[in-house]
């Protein structure tokens, strides 16, 4: 049985690749997200003379990108990830609110080191 | 936020491949964080140009505030105010602490208490570098005495004129010393050294001064711009003349360059006056009134008299135009420019290489070669100049070069055949450059009757001349029978005389020429008997040299010996275009018509090397220049029309050596066999046995390793055939080859093999479906030049539209199976004449049938497929006479 098994593995794998993963896009589309925020925040360190700037996305809830490498991955592969419990989605560019022309929220920290 | 998203992805990406090529060390020694991007300069600036305009919160310590982020320059002013004490103090409107700078990429930014400022350079420059005097000074406001107002008017103030306010000041202060806009007036003069000389003066308002000289200026004075004016002067090349008080430019390169160049700019920013003198010397283009050309005597005078600058000064200038300077000061100290000029260009092309003294130039008149005449054509026709041309130079010029034929020249009536129109065309061409003793280049295409044209040209000369000299032909070995079967068909009244046989028959010959009207030999033989020819210091009309491509090599006998041989008249005649190689074209040309284009060594230099290795166009086009009105060149293509869907030409070749021997010991032995047969059996029942032996007499004649299988000797049909098919590849033409033998396919193949032409082979062996695909092929690959068919394979219709001459190697029994042969397996598209070609051995069976053929055109023309039935039709005669 386990041989008949490890036979016909491979064609499974196949048909996931190919079937499932369609039906996944559907489910993808009925509930697209589309309306995240990018909140940046800005810290200028008055001491080292540096800028630097740290992004936060989210809708109700608004939560830090801690790895921009792998932000950036996801995106480029239009993968989905959960955040956390108020954030989970498929990476596109889709998925974010276009630019509005009101005050965004934008975090302009300056540290000075005294 | 696509705008800040696309920010974010490109950052992302640098910090996740930067962090990745840091390698195994991984989160241990990242470079970057990945947490947060640093802003660098040009990060700055786009992240600026996505928020721009927007209120950001801000977010310091504790508490919230508001930040815009502004697209401009702050509002930044000072004032000046005098105190009490006479001080004065110029003071910012805001604390020169509370702001930091940050550093865009193309930008500066200002962070504010209430806004980041994205400033351009100019703010950089001006308040920017005032406010850091501040800072660095850690003091608000800047200190100075009454006495140094002056200073600080004329120094500072005008830099930063919008941006200090001097409403704080008495009117009558500013007035005394806050500079006016500064204007400056040039006056240009040259002086007795014809060096340019330039009076400043200086205008501020209502005053007027020379910087120079006056040193009691009481007028308020912009210094910076005073300074960054005299800049522009001192970078021209001007220099002090103190005596004088005024700018000297004396470098005679500098002065060239003020005048053509950056006397623009100086009339833009200041108002330049000058006297009539130095407008007088400004820049002159050469040029040249009017040209006359004469044709007188076999002279050709050019009157360059009215030429518009001093002819004395002439060398000088051609000197500097040679080496490519760019003007020559005349003496009367204006200038000459010399760069890119037609003028320049005619003159130069004109004197270049030829042996005239400047005297000759002087004088207003020089003299050049009456060859040189259609070169001049050229070059005037790039010259805006009248020039006036007398009759005979006219005459000259149209008729050889457009060709319109002036000239009475007749057709000779002893030609029997009428010439096609292009063909006419070509025999006055000739004839013309015979009178006026130049050589051509007769350069037609293969197949359109090159022959035929000289063999006109040297008809009218016997027709016209009570005692005509010999004229001679030089060819490759295998066209020397077709030149005399070409006489033999179209003006038999030339006495001809063909060289052949041993050095001591030739040698016989040779010495009797001048009973002979032509002379035909070929290169080999040429080369063998030169002595001879030399010792007999033969003078010949005419000498033509077929198939030229034969001399292209200089360094070659066969283009040295033919170079020996005296003749009033030189043609060279060649089916292969010869501009392509620039030696090959020396070559011809030294033979045509020697010196014309000079000594290799000097052509190499003026026209090889610029073209070949500096791809000099200009040079190229002078060579053409030079050439076209002695060659002629009609292609198929042009003369279509004109040419009959087929031609048909019989090539004849001669059999040598080996070859020979073993012909005329078959020949004889068959002779002995045929008499034999039909003793003994009578005339119907030999049949099969005389066909056996004429089939292996034609096998000779094609090539005796046929049926020999120790055959290593030649065959001088294979020999003529790979010579016409090298020189019809050479010319463009796709060719089918058509033999009844396979194996002399194969063999024929052999020899395409060694000259690398790429070529198929269709034989019964070849499968249907291969058949399709090679013809295919064959069609529409440029590459392959030659289709070798067997006549076995039989035409299925095959469509070999590629092609465009056909040798029929081994001419069928039946001439209309031929046709059909050769029909059936091309279809010409109307755009295409058909050269054919049929090769058949001189002296021998082939030849025989072929007069048979030509003879018994009825029994040719039925429908008879096969050898047997052909000989079934001829009477015993006519095969006894294929005997003989």
């Amino acid at each position: 049985m386990n041989r008949n098994d490890d036979q016909y593995k491979v064609f499974k794998q196949l048909v996931h690749t190919f079937y499932h993963n369609e039906a996944t896009k559907t489910k993808d589309i009925q509930n697209k997200v589309n309306n995240l925020i990018i909140e940046p925040r800005l810290i200028y360190d008055t001491f080292h003379k540096t800028l630097k700037a740290e992004f936060r996305i989210g809708d109700s809830q608004l939560y830090k990108i801690k790895s921009l490498p792998e932000f950036f991955e996801r995106m480029l592969n239009h993968e989905e990830y959960k955040y956390g419990a108020k954030l989970s989605f498929v990476h596109d560019k889709s998925a974010f609110r276009e630019e509005d022309a009101r005050a965004i929220r934008i975090y302009f920290k300056i540290r000075r080191n005294y | 936020m696509h705008g800040l998203l696309e920010f974010i992805l490109k950052y992302a990406e640098i910090i996740k491949y930067s962090n990745e090529t840091v390698g195994s060390y991984g989160k241990y020694m990242r470079t970057m964080s990945n947490e947060y991007i640093t802003i660098s300069n040009t990060g700055l600036d786009e992240i600026f140009e996505v928020l721009k305009n927007k209120k950001i919160l801000f977010k310091r310590d504790a508490q919230d505030e508001e930040i815009v982020f502004e697209a401009h320059n702050p509002d930044i002013k000072f004032t000046v105010e005098q105190e009490s004490n006479g001080d004065y103090i110029l003071t910012p409107n805001i604390d020169v602490f509370s702001y930091d700078i940050l550093q865009g990429s193309s930008y500066l930014y200002m962070l504010t208490k209430n806004a980041l400022y994205r400033c351009d350079k100019t703010f950089e420059e001006t308040i920017l570098k005032l406010l850091n005097v501040y800072r660095e000074n850690y003091t608000p406001q800047i200190r100075f005495k009454r006495e140094e107002l002056p200073s600080f008017c004329s120094l500072v103030y005008p830099k930063l004129k919008g941006e200090i306010s001097l409403d704080k000041l008495d009117e009558g202060i500013i007035n005394k010393y806050v500079p006016q806009e500064l204007y400056i007036k040039l006056y240009l003069d040259y002086d007795k050294n014809n060096y340019i000389t330039a009076d400043i003066k200086f205008v501020y308002g209502d005053v007027e001064f020379n910087p120079l000289k006056d040193t009691n200026i009481s007028v308020a004075r912009d210094v910076s711009k005073e300074n960054e004016y005299l800049d522009i002067f001192v970078n021209t090349g001007f220099m002090l003349d103190k005596e004088n008080g005024r700018l000297i430019l004396a470098d005679e390169e500098k002065i060239y360059n003020f005048l053509s160049e950056e006397i623009g700019l100086y009339m833009h920013k200041f108002e330049v006056l000058a006297t009539d003198t130095f407008k007088q010397r400004e820049i002159k283009k050469p040029k040249i009134g009017n040209i006359g050309i004469k044709l007188e005597n076999d002279l050709l005078k050019i009157d360059l008299s009215k030429i518009d600058f001093d002819i004395e000064e002439i060398r000088s200038i051609m000197q500097k135009y040679k080496l490519k300077k760019r003007y020559h000061r005349l003496k009367d100290g204006s200038f000459l420019d010399l760069e890119e000029n037609e003028t320049m260009d005619f003159i130069s092309s004109l004197l270049e290489n030829e042996d005239i003294s400047y005297k000759q130039i002087q004088e207003g008149e020089i003299e050049i070669p009456i060859s040189r005449g259609m070169y001049l054509d050229r070059l005037i026709q790039n010259l805006n100049t009248n020039v006036e041309k007398n009759d005979e130079y006219k005459k000259m010029v149209n008729q050889i070069s457009k060709r319109e034929i002036e000239d009475k020249i007749e057709l000779q009536k002893g030609l029997k055949s009428e010439l096609r129109q292009y063909q006419v065309t070509g025999f006055k061409w000739l004839k013309i450059l015979d009178n006026y003793k130049f050589g051509g280049v007769l350069a037609d295409d293969m197949g359109l009757g090159k022959t035929i044209q000289l063999l006109a040209v040297i008809q009218s000369y016997l027709e016209e001349e009570k005692n005509p000299k010999p004229s001679i032909v030089v060819c490759p070995s295998s066209l020397s029978l077709n030149w005399k079967n070409e006489i033999d068909k179209f003006a038999p009244n030339i006495k001809t005389l063909v060289i052949h046989g041993n050095a001591e028959e030739r040698a016989n010959q040779i010495e009797n020429i001048e009973k002979y009207n032509l002379v035909i030999t070929s290169y080999d033989l040429l080369k063998r008997d030169i002595e001879e020819y030399k010792a007999k210091d033969y003078k010949f009309k005419y000498i033509i040299a077929d198939e030229a491509q034969y001399i292209k090599n200089n360094n070659t006998q066969n283009a040295k010996v033919i170079k020996e041989i005296k003749a009033d008249t030189r043609f060279a005649l060649t089916g292969t275009p010869i501009e392509n190689s620039l030696s090959e074209l020396w070559s011809i040309f030294d033979f045509i018509m020697p010196g014309y284009l000079y000594s290799y060594r000097k052509f190499k230099e003026i026209y090889e090397v610029p073209i070949v290795k500096d791809n000099d166009e200009w040079v190229l086009k002078k060579l053409k220049m030079l050439i076209e009105p002695f060659i002629l060149r009609r292609t198929k293509q042009e003369v279509l029309t004109e040419l009959p869907d087929k031609t048909i030409s019989v090539l004849n070749n001669e059999m040598q050596d080996e070859q020979l021997k073993i012909y005329t010991s078959y020949m004889a032995n068959a002779k002995r066999e045929v008499s034999q047969e039909l003793k003994e059996n009578g005339f119907e029942k030999s049949q099969m046995k005389i066909l056996a032996l004429l089939m292996r007499l034609r096998q000779i004649c094609c090539h005796p390793s046929l049926f020999l299988s120790n055959y290593t000797g030649e065959s001088s049909k294979l020999n003529q055939c790979i010579e016409v098919i090298k020189d019809a590849v050479l010319s463009g033409h796709k060719i089918l080859l058509f033999s009844s033998y396979s194996s002399m396919l194969e063999i024929i193949e052999e020899e395409l093999k060694k000259e690398n032409i790429k070529h198929f082979k269709l034989t019964g062996q070849t499968k249907v479906g291969d058949r399709l695909k090679l013809v295919e092929e064959f069609n529409s690959n440029d590459e392959i030049k030659v289709f070798l068919i067997s006549l076995k394979a039989g035409g299925t219709g095959l469509n070999l539209i590629g092609a465009d001459m056909v040798i029929h190697y081994d001419p069928w029994w039946n001439l209309s199976a031929e046709n059909q042969a050769t029909d059936r397996t091309y279809r010409i598209g109307q755009k295409k004449n058909v050269q054919v070609y049929k090769l058949i051995t001189k002296d021998s069976i082939e030849e025989r049938i072929y007069e048979l053929q030509e003879k018994k055109a009825q029994l040719a023309k039925s429908m008879l497929s096969t050898e047997t039935t052909f000989i079934n039709k001829l009477s015993r005669e006519d095969i006894m006479s294929l005997f003989d």
